[in-house]
């Protein structure tokens, strides 16, 4: 095999750097700039934190919001939380939502991450997704209400619709949020003010 | 809307210039493949952000060069704002006022409703050129309906590839519980632009056409109901019934993405008709109804444009045009090789702009 060519340190950082969604090839560049120009140790105290991350964060055992590995105990801050109303779940795409909903704080019952919506041009089905969890935790009758909070764009609305059809069977209340929300808007972007009428408004589905 | 101030530069094969501009109408002359065209093209382009005749916005940049901007003194609503188009690569960014502006901040100060030649295919053409219409004229008098459009779009792109990954019943079901809500609310749109605009196409057609008889305009769904939940319901069953064929076909058969707008006079299908000059008619008053309806909601008058007036009217019907465009109040930019045959426009209200060789003088 032949040597790989040395490689120019400010191009390969910035080349990295630019696999992050959203970050061109400019706006890398000027980051690696930046660095060169901090102080000793900063690049690596990043890079740490960086390799650390993976490591350090998991999926809650119930909810399946990201959260902080912690010794003897495998749920979020809000599962294990006691004074929580365990009876109405919130179920959002990404855990980003599950912020939006807890900074709003109008909200003091419990979430569920599906990780996605059905999406058949990227190839997610209701198998990508975490369904399954979700429908574990209804199997003992203690949920009484589930608050559908998917993105109200095609494949959030196609999400909802999925769970509204195979929760038919299931004596839960099942509510859609309602579309207080701009159209084309994404949960995690919405104002508080917005989430909360929205979360008011929620209707049978 | 009016335009006080046209320039540009790079733009196809036209000399960069920057012209004053003072009448409401405003005739382009010359002889064939000068640029004639290519000036409607940046009136276009800057009223409508969009392309007259070209696929890419980037085709609009003269040949060999990188970059080409188009700019306009706008008045509107008694307000003056300057609006400014760059194009670069395949980007475009829209300006008013020096600073880039959003697609609904930009659309408060320009539109325009063009007549090509090309347009008598949206009376004898394809029914997707009929449905193009309709929401090219919906989104003019209601910008939310692009909105619609794109919903139903990505409802349909979506339901496409579950049928090519042939995914569960399940969420096959779920789909199409999304698409017939979106197709209905997009039908019910739809309906409605065609319901708000038929009395104003009659009239017009009336006052343009040699013959009588009146002209009615019919949107054909399969999506009928009088509210968009009944319309939902209606399409919701099709999708059922049309589940097995589809599934075969990995084709989506049913749905406002195939429905027609029935263009008739008394009672014949327009695209039965034989004479062009007929046809003509029809489209200049879909053309000239949709500046009325897009006046109504916006209170703004579009600009018009029409390109080739000479080879399109006969001059019966452009005395009876220029008619229909003065009341309108309209600011008006045509295209022809011998301007000596529009005897009929108001003489204090009109300039003529030759244009030779790319050069406007
Ligand atoms: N991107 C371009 N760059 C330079 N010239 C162009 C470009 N596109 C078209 N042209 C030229 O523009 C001329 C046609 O102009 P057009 O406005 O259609 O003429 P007309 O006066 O007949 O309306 C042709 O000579 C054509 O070669
Ligand atoms: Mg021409
Ligand atoms: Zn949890």
């Amino acid at each position: 095999m032949a040597e790989a060519p040395p490689q120019d340190p400010i191009r390969r950082a910035a080349r990295q750097l630019a696999r992050f969604p959203g970050i061109g090839e400019k706006t890398a560049t000027r980051l690696v700039y930046w660095l060169l120009r901090a102080p000793q140790g900063t690049a690596a105290e990043m890079a740490e934190a960086l390799v650390a991350l993976k490591d350090g964060v998991r999926e809650c055992s119930v909810c399946c919001d990201l959260t902080a590995v912690r010794p003897n105990e495998t749920r979020c801050a809000v599962c294990a939380n006691g004074s929580r109303d365990t009876r109405t779940i919130v179920v959002v795409e990404h855990p980003q939502d599950v912020g939006a909903f807890e900074k709003s704080g109008e909200f003091r019952g419990l979430y569920h991450v599906l990780h996605g919506a059905i999406s058949p041009l990227d190839g997610v089905g209701p198998d990508t997704l975490r369904i399954r969890p979700l429908l574990e935790r209804l199997r003992d009758g203690h949920v009484q209400e589930l608050v559908l909070a998917t993105d109200p764009d095609v494949e959030g609305d196609a999400t909802a619709l999925y769970l509204a059809r195979l929760l038919a069977g299931i004596p839960v209340k099942v509510t859609r949020l309602a579309h207080g929300l701009p159209v084309g808007a994404e949960i995690e972007y919405a104002d508080a003010a917005s989430l909360a009428r929205a979360l008011e408004n929620r209707r049978p589905v | 809307m009016r335009l006080t101030r046209l320039a540009a530069a790079r733009f196809r094969n036209l000399e960069p210039f920057d012209r004053k501009i003072g009448t409401s109408f405003v005739v382009l002359h010359g002889p064939n493949a000068q640029g004639k065209t290519n000036v409607l093209e940046a009136v276009y382009l800057l009223a409508t952000l969009k392309p007259l005749r070209a696929r890419r916005p980037r085709d609009l940049v003269r040949w060999g060069d990188e970059a080409a901007w188009v700019q306009a003194l706008v008045t509107s609503k008694g307000a003056e704002r300057k609006l400014r188009v760059v194009l670069e690569g395949s980007r475009r960014r829209a300006e008013v006022d020096g600073k880039t502006a959003s697609l609904d901040a930009y659309f408060e100060w320009a539109r325009a409703i063009a007549f090509v030649p090309s347009d008598t295919g949206i009376v004898t053409g394809e029914p997707a050129r009929r449905r193009n219409w309709v929401d090219r004229a919906a989104f003019t008098a209601h910008p939310a309906h692009l909105e619609a459009v794109k919903r139903y779009k990505r409802a349909l792109d979506q339901k496409a590839a579950a049928l090519r990954a042939n995914v569960a019943d399940a969420v096959l079901d779920a789909i199409d519980d999304g698409l017939a809500e979106s197709g209905a609310r997009l039908v019910e749109r739809r309906t409605a632009l065609v319901e708000e605009i038929s009395p104003h196409v009659r009239a017009i057609h009336t006052m343009l056409a040699a013959e009588r008889g009146a002209l009615a305009l019919h949107y054909r769904t399969q999506a009928v109901g009088d509210s968009v939940a009944a319309r939902s319901n209606a399409l919701r069953g099709r999708l059922a019934d049309a589940r097995k064929g589809e599934r075969q076909r990995r084709m989506v058969l049913v749905g406002p993405h195939l429905d027609d707008v029935e263009v008739a006079l008394e009672d014949r299908s327009a695209r039965a008709w034989g004479s062009q000059g007929q046809v003509r008619s029809v489209v200049l008053a879909l053309k000239l109804a949709e500046m009325v309806a897009a006046s109504r909601r916006g209170g703004d008058m579009p600009l018009f444009l029409v390109d080739d007036i000479g080879s399109e009217l006969d001059r019966d019907r452009k005395r009876r045009l220029v008619e229909v465009l003065r009341e309108l109040e309209a600011q008006v930019f045509l295209t022809t090789t011998d301007p000596e045959h529009l005897v009929d426009l108001p003489k204090g209200d009109t300039e003529f702009v030759r244009i030779e060789g790319g050069k406007l003088y």
